[in-house]
């Protein structure tokens, strides 16, 4: 391997390609008026810099200490592969005349693949570990493509009419360690593909009986293209075929004769692009999670509380059930922060939000952080007089804590105030009039001397002021029955 | 219409910048070298040259010098594009006779703005 100068050049040729093409696209197609595809080399755009970003961190003198030298350029590299593969049959199918910069773009990001992979297989030079090769050490979790296929030995399916051809790719590609199975006919190729799990499939399009463009099609009804990849093989460039093919979700293609180094570059492409694929997904998940997840106290937060109203509020809907709201919080909570601290506040909030979590445990009711020191409960199937039993259960098992608060203005201890809302959906009521009533309810709670409920909402049938053996639970005032009687009139 | 030559060996590079100013109303010649380069200079009397510093037969170094120490051609306004902000490459393609500097991948507001700065000309679009 060069020295660190000719290595960050080699590797920035093909990131100017990226950028400038990309560059060059966004401007036109942002021109022509596609701008979901103008999105799309904005994205590739954005990969380009970021890997830039890291070829120029790289330390600048004549010797280069490889890997150590990069971050992680495989996620943004993986990324840019993908999107530019996706977007490719986008085009051909609204505007093909910028396909060859778009292939201009994807070639450059295998080239660079493949001097990234160059890097981390060669040795280094006059290292002290020079003689170790880093695919070896790095057997965990973040090898390249061909580190990745050579470990995982992915299942091949190769599928030709031809039986010379079947023979050789079936012994080249097994002593590249691969494990391969091969079939004559688009029949069997689907009948394997039902039974047996592939990692990549190598698909003839000319084939007597069902031909591959057929068992493509036919694999798609069931895989996606990053589920089970396909590899097109073609007896001509630039025909119909190929376009179809990608149209039809062929992850890539091989011309016939079959240059076999290119094909086992684009079958090691596509294993690697698969798991980064995963990858990204099970990261997805993960962040999916995070985002409806309130970080300091573990249960759902806002965002998450919102989409669930909507839903069950739906659902309630359709079902003709009530649902019930409760809005609390924690009392003279900024006396606490003031005196006892914000990491106290917090260790408050946490063992609040824990104990109104321990204490739902009818299966579709959810407490969320609302913010602050709110929290809010969603009580599906639930009429205002269960909906006040669980708040009084909340209200008790919080004051049970006995978390000292010695600037409380009538307790010694943390307490919460509670708003209960109940209401059965309908045309005049709204999931955020039933927030606003359980907001007014709360509010009545406070103003009444806090560790208590307010409630509102179906008040003459359910809760109708007496509420017997639930003394802190009290009611709302007349001047409310206004608000209070277009609600009940309207549930019916 | 001014014309720009634009010094270039890396044949995306080329196509690449030179379709993207052609759109903002240059006429483009190129070239592949250094050694191409200082001929077409000379030939072709572009109003500005583009000039890659790492260039095969001749390096630009080489080349923005030549093109400065001929009495035809000293007078015309050349930018350098090297590929990355090295510590005293802008020192050095000033002291080869550059009129100005900038690094790839080409930011082309900015390359824009450098060209329009050099030619006296009021930047389009």
């Amino acid at each position: 391997m060069a020295d660190g100068k000719s290595i960050r050049h080699e590797l920035r040729t093909p990131l100017n390609h990226i950028i400038g093409y990309s560059e060059m696209l966004m401007e036109d197609l942002a021109a022509e008026g596609f701008e979901e595809l103008h999105g799309e080399f904005q994205a590739l755009w954005e990969r380009g810099k970021r890997l830039l970003d890291l070829v120029n961190r790289l330390p600048e003198g004549d010797e280069l200490q490889l890997p150590e030298a990069f971050g992680d350029w495989r996620t943004p590299l993986g990324e840019l592969i993908a999107i530019v593969r996706a977007v490719k049959p986008r085009l051909l199918g609204q505007a093909a005349e910028w396909m060859g910069d778009a292939e201009k773009v994807e070639q450059a990001g295998t080239r660079l693949l493949g001097l990234f992979e160059g890097l981390h297989t060669t040795p280094r030079v006059g290292g002290p570990a020079a003689a170790e090769p880093l695919v070896a050490k790095g057997e965990g979790a973040d090898a390249g493509p061909a580190a990745a296929a050579n470990r995982t030995k992915g299942h091949l399916l190769v599928v030709d009419d031809n039986e010379s051809n079947l023979d050789l790719m079936l012994r080249r590609l097994t002593r590249e360690g691969y494990g391969v199975t091969i079939t004559a006919d688009g029949e069997s190729a689907l009948e394997l593909i039902e039974q047996e799990e592939f990692d990549v499939v190598l698909l003839d399009v000319l084939m007597p009986g069902i031909n591959g463009i057929e068992v493509l099609k036919r694999v798609r009804e069931r895989f996606s293209s990053f589920q089970l990849p396909i590899i097109m093989v073609t007896a001509k460039y630039g025909s119909d075929n190929i376009v179809e093919a990608l149209q039809l979700g062929a992850n890539d293609y091989v011309t016939k004769p079959v240059d076999f180094p290119v094909a086992l570059a684009r079958i090691s492409t596509q294993l690697y692009l698969r798991r980064v694929t995963r990858e990204l997904a099970e990261a997805n998940e993960r962040l999916h999670r995070f985002s409806y997840m309130d970080g300091l106290t573990g249960i759902p937060n806002r965002r998450h509380f919102d989409e669930y109203l909507a839903r069950e509020w739906g659902r309630a809907q359709r079902e003709g059930e009530p649902l019930s709201l409760v809005l609390l919080d924690v009392d003279y909570f900024k006396l606490f922060n003031d005196n006892y601290g914000h990491d106290a506040g917090d260790q408050a909030l946490i063992q609040v939000a824990q104990t109104l979590s321990r204490e739902l445990y009818r299966q579709g009711d959810l407490v969320a952080r609302y913010g602050g020191e709110e929290f809010v409960v969603v009580l599906p199937k639930s009429s205002a007089e269960v909906a006040v039993a669980v708040a009084e259960r909340l209200r008790a098992a919080v004051a049970a804590l006995l978390i000292p608060h010695l600037h409380h203005k009538s307790e010694r201890h943390v307490t919460i105030s509670l708003g209960v809302a109940s209401g059965m959906p309908c045309g005049q009521l709204s999931a955020e009039q039933l927030r606003i009533l359980a907001d007014q309810a709360l509010y009545y709670a406070k103003h009444q001397g806090r560790n208590r409920i307010g409630c509102s909402g179906n008040r003459q049938r359910d809760c109708n002021g007496q509420c017997p053996g639930r003394p802190l639970a009290c009611h709302l005032e007349p001047e409310w029955a206004p608000v209070l009687q277009t609600v009940i009139g309207s549930a019916g | 219409m001014p014309k720009i030559l634009l010094v270039e060996d890396n044949e995306m590079n080329r196509d690449m910048l030179s379709r993207r100013l052609v759109r903002r109303g240059f006429e483009v010649v190129m070239a592949v070298d250094g050694a191409e380069g200082v001929a077409k200079a000379g030939s072709e009397a572009p109003d500005l040259i583009l000039m890659d510093m790492s260039l095969p037969v001749m390096d630009g170094w080489e080349a923005s010098r030549t093109i400065r120490a001929n009495a035809e051609t000293t007078q015309i306004p050349m930018i350098a594009l090297t590929a990355h902000a090295m510590q005293g490459d802008r020192e050095k393609a000033l002291a080869a006779g550059c009129d100005d500097f900038d690094t790839k991948p080409v930011d082309l507001t900015r390359l824009l703005g450098k060209i329009a700065a050099l030619l006296g000309t009021p930047l389009e679009g």
